[in-house]
């Protein structure tokens, strides 16, 4: 009960993405400019990409998880800082040295889906190895819950019936998915 | 029967009906947090003379999928979309055995494949699984449990606190566990 309690939040956002996941709710990309501003730092020829991306974004204050893109023909770097509630969209241009932060507004099915998807320990920042670790405690969260509603379930006499029914019927029909779709 | 009653028995029922689902979600969710560079086997089943025009980049590839289908000879939900301008693949979602269709344009080629079954590709294609737009009969069933599981996890998240309401004796502890929860919660989101 104390896990559940404390788990709740990660549990009703996790029921409330996957309907929104489930019934395909548009997610509206739409970027405002929130920088244009010159960057005069200069990388050296041959540094790679990622380290060039998380070097500006220290310099921006932005540091986090990310991706990055390119560089394109021009040299031209897009940084796409993935936060969770404003994600950010930085493009840097080494010709005219210049970057340009974009920010994506926020808006209720985007961050949902974002906050689904954000899993994995590939990024070495404190808050995402806080979020893999939840996304864990949530699995084993889940499968405890499932056993020990089976016990709760057997010490009520009353109820091994009515359960047993619910339970072989929900059974049945999952192991009949996944065999035949 | 009670309404603390009723509570009960429906929290109860519930669970064991969607027992299956619920210790899917949490086993399938060990191999999407924990990735790893193991990549699924294909086999090839088929080859097809095929030609179709792919559509432009804006264009809907819906049409040409259920073409690909056909020639392929597979009846049933899929999922379609560009790998690049001259090659696009089309997949039919099995949890065993799925296929794939790979559709390369300039050379009138339609390669069908199927993977072998593998631990972690079966797991998170469970997870992954949903949506009603796959234009499959059962593919959409199963969207329609997706959409139960996540009712009812709603309604034990309610039922959940109303019936720990019920035990004045646990209340402070719990009280404690919903507000660190809570606060852990969006501090993490916060700062992601």
């Amino acid at each position: 009960m104390y896990l559940a309690l404390f788990l709740a939040p990660w549990m009703m956002g996790y029921a409330l993405s996957t309907l929104a996941m489930n019934h395909r709710m548009p997610r509206p990309t739409a970027f405002v400019t929130e920088r244009d501003q010159p960057y005069p730092n200069v990388f050296e020829p041959g540094t790679p990409p990622r380290d060039i991306a998380r070097q500006i974004l220290a310099d921006l204050g932005l540091d986090g998880a990310f991706g990055v893109q390119g560089p394109g023909a021009d040299g031209r770097l897009t940084i796409n800082r993935q936060g969770m509630l404003s994600p950010r969209r930085i493009t840097y241009t080494p010709a005219d040295r210049r970057v340009v932060v974009e920010r994506m507004e926020l808006e209720t099915s985007g961050f949902l889906n974002r906050f689904h998807r954000r899993r994995g320990y590939q990024q070495p920042y404190a808050a995402d190895l806080a979020m893999a670790v939840s996304v864990d405690a949530v699995i084993v969260a889940m499968v405890f819950w499932a056993l020990s509603g089976l016990w709760m379930w057997w010490e009520m006499r009353a109820t091994r019936l009515w359960g047993l029914a619910c339970a072989a019927t929900g059974i049945g029909i999952f192991v009949l998915f996944v065999v035949t779709i | 029967m009670t309404f603390a009653h009723f509570v009960r028995r429906a929290h109860l029922y519930t669970g064991l009906f969607l027992l299956p689902w619920v210790i899917m979600f949490g086993v399938s969710t060990i191999p999407i947090n924990h990735q790893s560079p193991e990549l699924a086997e294909w086999t090839r089943l088929a080859e097809h003379r095929f030609d179709a025009p792919v559509p432009a980049s804006s264009e809907n590839l819906r049409p040409l999928g259920r073409d690909m289908m056909n020639a392929a000879g597979i009846e049933g939900g899929y999922y379609v979309y560009r790998v690049n301008p001259r090659q696009v693949q089309a997949g039919h979602p099995r949890f065993l055995a799925p296929l794939r269709i790979n559709y390369f344009a300039e050379e009138r080629r339609l390669v069908v494949e199927q993977r072998r079954f593998s631990l972690r590709p079966f797991l998170s294609a469970m997870h992954t699984r949903g949506g009603y737009d796959m234009g499959g009969f059962w593919d959409s069933v199963w969207a329609v449990f997706v959409d139960a599981v996540c009712i009812g996890l709603i309604l034990w998240i309610a039922s959940g606190i109303y019936m720990w309401w019920g035990l004045p004796s646990t209340r402070g502890w719990g009280w404690i566990a919903l507000g660190a929860g809570a606060i852990c919660f969006a501090v993490i989101i916060a700062t992601l």
